[in-house]
């Protein structure tokens, strides 16, 4: 039989089974489910693949009128009778399903389960591994350990992508997941941090396009072709800038998100090789080629000072400082 | 094994950690109270009597789900996502109407893939703003030659947002948070990249 019917199979198996302990063997509806599991165990047997299985017409019928039973039966209230504690080992199964595929270098989380399953072994029945879990606290501890363990390395990876975002977003995540005293919290904070990195991100891509991509794309371009066209959009990329950010071309190579973006993108992409000796040598090219650019021209006219001020959050958000920037607004603004 | 006592403790220790946030755990701190309310009137030690009162602990389950789904409403309200929140109470209603297990999570599936459509949408529009925002400029740097073409880009850019967020005007840009959030300028700066944008429009 195929691994996914078998599967699908013993799904409805074990909730059958359930129910039965629930309203009991004789129940109607129970007995009339059951029926049909077994009808389609024998359809599983004849028709092997689950390509043919899915796609016969009783097939489809039987699942639906299973389901359909099922979702009855679950609103059918527990016959006092029948009750059992569940046993541990149901309590636990689906720790060890989750266990089984999480990745082996997740040592910190496997130790979490590893813990559950300790505590398995010690409890008589779900009752007391639950008790347990909630007295020291696994629930809230797998969650955090988790998260914690998949953001291990990223910071570095996001420093060296030059992602100042991306880096608040995993610092804010390595402070505040481990203080969350309920999965609420953690979930809240989590959300949040991911709401936030997702603008800040969106801003600081709006930033680099209308500035430093802007002006040198405009000048890979000139330096390619050496035509009047590609020249002017030099010239007018640059006079754009200069307006906007109220920077003249020395300032703006010198903004520190604009010099790590160059350094650790820019020119990277261009040198395959994430130096400052080659980044400053391209930003030495960048401009000696505005200059060419400009030779003749009027200078350009930088705009105001305040310029150098964007907004973020709706706050103010200083071009030299947009590092602490993206770690502060938007918790001022919450 | 005193069942009574052992759930007790379990209920309880829930619902301390829960009292940590009351806010963000307001569901469930009802639901551990009002099981462990049932559960004080039970006088012997009959699983069977614990199991008619508490059920399958479904009210927790649908607090947990309340929970969460309402303070990730209570997020895309701070950012001002009309659009986000009003996905979110597409699920809290759902959630609100489910009355056993099985019902819940079938309900959360179905809604959450019509609500993801929703929150997926303002995410592409705010994609497309940032697009948009950069082709206005990129348009107003261009040499002669290019500025038709660079017109046609903004004009396409425009009918993917108009497709994203039917709402969408030159003005709305201006004021609506989620844009703004997205655009470093203020409006002084903001209102020539605008003016670029009614040209390439025109």
């Amino acid at each position: 039989m195929d691994d996914t019917i078998k599967q699908m199979l013993s799904g409805y198996h074990e909730a059958l089974m359930a129910y039965k302990q629930k309203v009991g063997e004789s129940h109607a509806k129970l007995m009339k489910a059951f029926a049909i599991y077994e009808k389609l165990c024998k359809k599983a047997e004849l028709l092997k693949d689950a390509m043919t299985f899915y796609s016969d017409k009783e097939v489809t019928t039987s699942m639906a009128d299973l389901s359909a039973l099922l979702v009855d039966l679950a609103q059918e209230k527990q016959d006092a009778a029948l009750a059992t504690i569940p046993s541990v080992a149901q309590a636990a199964s689906a720790y060890h399903i989750a266990y089984e595929q999480l990745p082996l270098n997740m040592k910190k989380t496997r130790s979490v389960y590893e813990r559950i399953f300790e505590i398995e072994k010690q409890s008589d029945n779900a009752l007391t591994f639950l008790r347990t879990m909630a007295d020291e606290r696994i629930f809230i501890q797998l969650s955090a350990i988790q998260y914690l363990e998949q953001l291990e390395g990223k910071n570095e990876e996001a420093q060296s992508h030059s992602v100042p975002v991306m880096v608040n977003y995993y610092e804010k995540m390595n402070e505040k997941i481990p203080k969350a005293l309920s999965i609420a919290e953690l979930e809240y904070h989590a959300n949040l941090e991911s709401e936030i990195a997702l603008y800040q991100n969106l801003w600081d891509t709006t930033l680099l396009n209308t500035s430093i991509t802007l002006l040198c794309n405009a000048i890979a371009g000139w330096l390619l072709t050496q035509s009047e066209d590609d020249r002017e959009e030099v010239e007018n990329a640059y006079r754009f800038v200069a307006h906007m950010y109220g920077l003249d071309m020395d300032e703006l190579f010198a903004v520190p998100r604009f010099k790590d973006y160059v350094v650790k993108v820019i020119s990277k992409s261009i040198n395959n090789v994430q130096s400052m000796e080659s980044a400053e040598a391209l930003i030495t090219q960048c401009k000696n080629a505005i200059k060419a650019c400009m030779n003749g021209c009027n200078p350009v006219e930088k705009g105001p000072v305040k310029y150098r001020t964007l907004l973020l959050w709706g706050r103010e958000a200083p071009l030299q400082i947009l590092d602490d920037v993206y770690k502060t607004n938007a918790y001022k603004m919450l | 094994m005193n069942i009574v006592e052992e759930l007790h403790r379990y209920l309880t220790t829930r619902l301390k950690e829960c009292q940590t946030n009351q806010e963000l755990n307001k569901n469930q701190i009802a639901a551990y109270l009002a099981y462990l309310e049932k559960l004080d009137t039970i006088l012997n030690n009959d699983y069977g009597n614990v199991a008619e009162a508490i059920g399958d602990m479904f009210l927790i389950a649908k607090a947990e789900q309340l929970d969460r789904y309402e303070s990730l409403k209570r997020i895309k309200m701070l950012f001002g996502d009309d659009e986000g929140v009003k996905a979110l109470q597409i699920i809290i209603d759902a959630v609100q109407a489910a009355s056993d297990h099985t019902q819940l999570y079938a309900t959360i599936s179905k809604t959450k893939e019509n609500a993801d459509v929703l929150i997926q949408n303002t995410h592409t529009a705010l994609g497309l703003m940032v697009k948009l925002i950069t082709q206005c400029v990129e348009y107003h740097i261009s040499c002669n030659s290019r500025k038709q073409k660079r017109k046609a880009e903004i004009v396409a850019i425009w009918k993917q947002l108009q497709q994203c967020d039917p709402e969408i005007t030159v003005d709305k840009i201006l004021m609506y948070k989620p844009y703004r959030w997205v655009i470093p300028f203020d409006n002084e700066r903001l209102s020539l990249i605008i003016s670029w944008l009614r040209e390439g429009l025109q």
